[in-house]
């Protein structure tokens, strides 16, 4: 059955309309949002006292807590950046299908190394890890996406780790996505040996000395304005949809960093004394074209401002690299190394169903159903 | 072989073959250079370079546009654009007893095999053998810049430094290519118009 254009045209028309009341609403709220900003910038004292009583009142609280600098923060970086050596991270992964013929996983790590204004050329890495047997399943049966992906996150760090170790500091490492896994803990005990693991990583980070760091590319937090809305709980609407992005963008100038702050979730009582999470945000972009990031940060980095600066100021040189669309160039190179393609899990599933009839193993077959999604679409007769 | 390969092959028939290698301004093997092909068995495939391809994608066409610093010039062309590929076409090939025959090569050579630079010994023993037989499938490929590729072929031969008889080369080779182009007088005049401004 096709989509249901008539209907749906109907849908859009009424989205369209929606937008527009919506765009005049989050208007005005961004509006008395950015009057509080300025209002509060130096404030940080009482805003913390607030985040404590709020966090006593709701365990599953989550917003910014501000630390030593004011709300307003909007800090140039100073470029060149430093000498350093830069790893970035990124991984993907094949998770475990029952439909499929085989029953197997991959993580797949890439790992992107570049020492900026050494002349040297830069290095690429991969780290490819098969799953199967006993890795494939846990106490609540068979490997989910969000192990799978749990995996990936613990191999990046580690990985990240011993390369940090290895090298003459300053070392700074990048990962797609932020610190933070999840924002509520996971109670199985398969996610608690790895988070463990993970958290146990960031341990060697630290020990190393690296500048550890974790961007997100247009993030969707509100944690700012959380913050901001804690004395009157309903003055904004919580699915108001409006972004901390939006409250910075008339602050964060190209190249500007905001303040540093300190994030209070449920999940981010995991990471103890010296990993506790931090953020700032980040305008990457320049005039013609804004781009903004949330950076995530340990503790270990936040409270040493020339480990801030030296991240701020490579982070805009790095993503003035990649031309009129800014990225850190690391971050798009490690995911190139480390993305798995349809036609790299065709050669997997072939190579391992090699091997299997090579041991005399009968292949499997795909389930009924994925038989039944795979047929191929239409053909027109050629003459 | 104390030469250096200059990169392995991809894919073959008998008629040419395509091989890749790392990019290097100094080097890739030029348009029309001679190269060889050792095989397993002690013969030898000889092919001159008619393409060099260099392929771009996504973020190197973004990166033009960029600010690029020396690290990530070198990242995408040591890295990612790896192998540049460098097509070849066969001119002819030589048995294990050293026996040169300007004919189609009895079999490809095989994926991954080394292909190297032809010396000026190799040049001599494989163009010396009286009649250039190997422009007849030059000439009569559609597929090549032909005449591009026979003056490229007869500049890289005549300065070959102790050629023993580099006129009397030069005369039996536009001979050849008269005779094989007389009843096609638009490409005969497109190979000698490039061939006396090569020779100028």
């Amino acid at each position: 059955m096709p989509v249901n254009y008539i209907k749906l045209h109907q849908q859009i028309r009424e989205m369209g309309k929606d937008s527009v009341t919506r765009e005049g609403e989050t208007r005005h709220a961004l509006e008395q949002l950015s009057f509080r900003l300025n209002e509060r910038a130096d404030d940080l004292i009482e805003l913390q006292r607030q985040v404590e009583e709020a966090v006593a009142k709701t365990k599953s609280l989550r917003c910014a807590v501000p630390i030593a600098e004011p709300l307003t923060t909007h800090k140039p970086c100073q470029l060149p950046a430093p000498a350093s050596t830069i790893f970035a991270a990124d991984g993907s992964q094949i998770n475990p299908d029952p439909h499929d013929s085989i029953l197997f996983g991959l993580v797949n790590i890439g790992v992107f190394c570049i020492q900026p204004h050494s002349g040297r050329v830069p290095v690429e890495k991969s780290y490819s890890h098969l799953l199967y047997g006993d890795e494939l399943y846990t106490a609540g049966g068979m490997a989910s996406e969000d192990l799978v992906a749990l995996l990936r996150d613990v191999q990046e760090r580690r990985i990240l780790a011993e390369l940090a170790q290895s090298v003459t500091p300053p070392v700074i490492t990048l990962t797609d996505g932020p610190l933070e896994l999840y924002h509520e803990p996971r109670t199985e005990k398969s996610f608690k040996e790895n988070f463990a693991a993970y958290l146990s990583a960031l341990d060697d980070l630290a020990q190393a000395g690296a500048i550890t760091a974790g961007y997100v590319s247009r993030p969707r937090a509100d944690l700012v304005i959380k913050l901001l809305t804690l004395p009157e709980e309903g003055a904004i609407p919580a699915n108001s949809g409006i972004t901390d992005t939006a409250l910075f963008a008339n602050i964060l100038l190209p190249g500007e960093r905001s303040a540093v702050f300190r994030l209070q979730s449920r999940s981010a009582e995991e990471y103890e004394s010296r990993k506790a999470l931090h953020f700032f945000y980040i305008n990457v972009g320049n005039t013609a074209r804004p781009a903004f990031a949330r950076v995530e940060i340990p503790l270990w980095v936040a409270e040493n401002p020339q480990a801030v600066q030296q991240l701020h100021s490579t982070l805009m040189e790095q993503s003035a690299l990649s031309g009129q669309i800014p990225y850190p160039y690391p971050l798009i190179r490690a995911h190139e190394i480390a993305v798995v393609k349809m036609t790299d899990r065709q050669q997997l599933t072939a190579m391992i169903e090699t091997e299997l009839a090579r041991q005399g193993i009968k292949p499997g077959s795909r389930s009924e159903k994925q038989v039944h999604k795979d047929h191929p679409g239409r053909t027109r007769i050629k003459r | 072989m104390k030469a250096i390969p200059i990169g392995r092959l991809l894919r073959a028939d008998t008629s040419g073959c395509v091989m890749g290698c790392r990019v290097s301004q100094t080097g890739t093997p030029a348009f029309g250079e001679m190269v060889l092909i050792p095989l397993s068995d002690g013969s030898r495939i000889y092919g001159l370079v008619y393409d060099i391809h260099i392929d771009d994608d996504g973020l190197v066409r973004q990166l033009v546009s960029a600010n690029v610093s020396e690290e990530v010039i070198e990242d995408n062309r040591q890295n990612r654009n790896v192998p540049i590929e460098i097509s070849l076409v066969f001119i002819g090939w030589e048995d294990a007893s050293g026996r040169v025959s300007h004919t189609r090569v009895p079999r490809p050579p095989l994926t991954l095999d080394e292909i190297f630079p032809c010396v000026e010994e190799d040049i001599l023993r494989f163009t010396g053998t009286g009649r250039p037989g190997y422009l007849r499938s030059l000439l009569r490929n559609q597929e090549i810049p032909a005449a591009d590729l026979v003056t490229a072929h007869l500049r890289q031969v005549f300065s070959v430094a102790h050629h023993p008889d580099r006129e009397g080369w030069r005369d039996r080779f536009l001979a050849e290519v008269v005779a094989l182009l007389k009843d096609d007088y638009p490409q005969l005049m497109d190979v000698l118009t490039a061939v006396s401004a090569a020779m100028e």
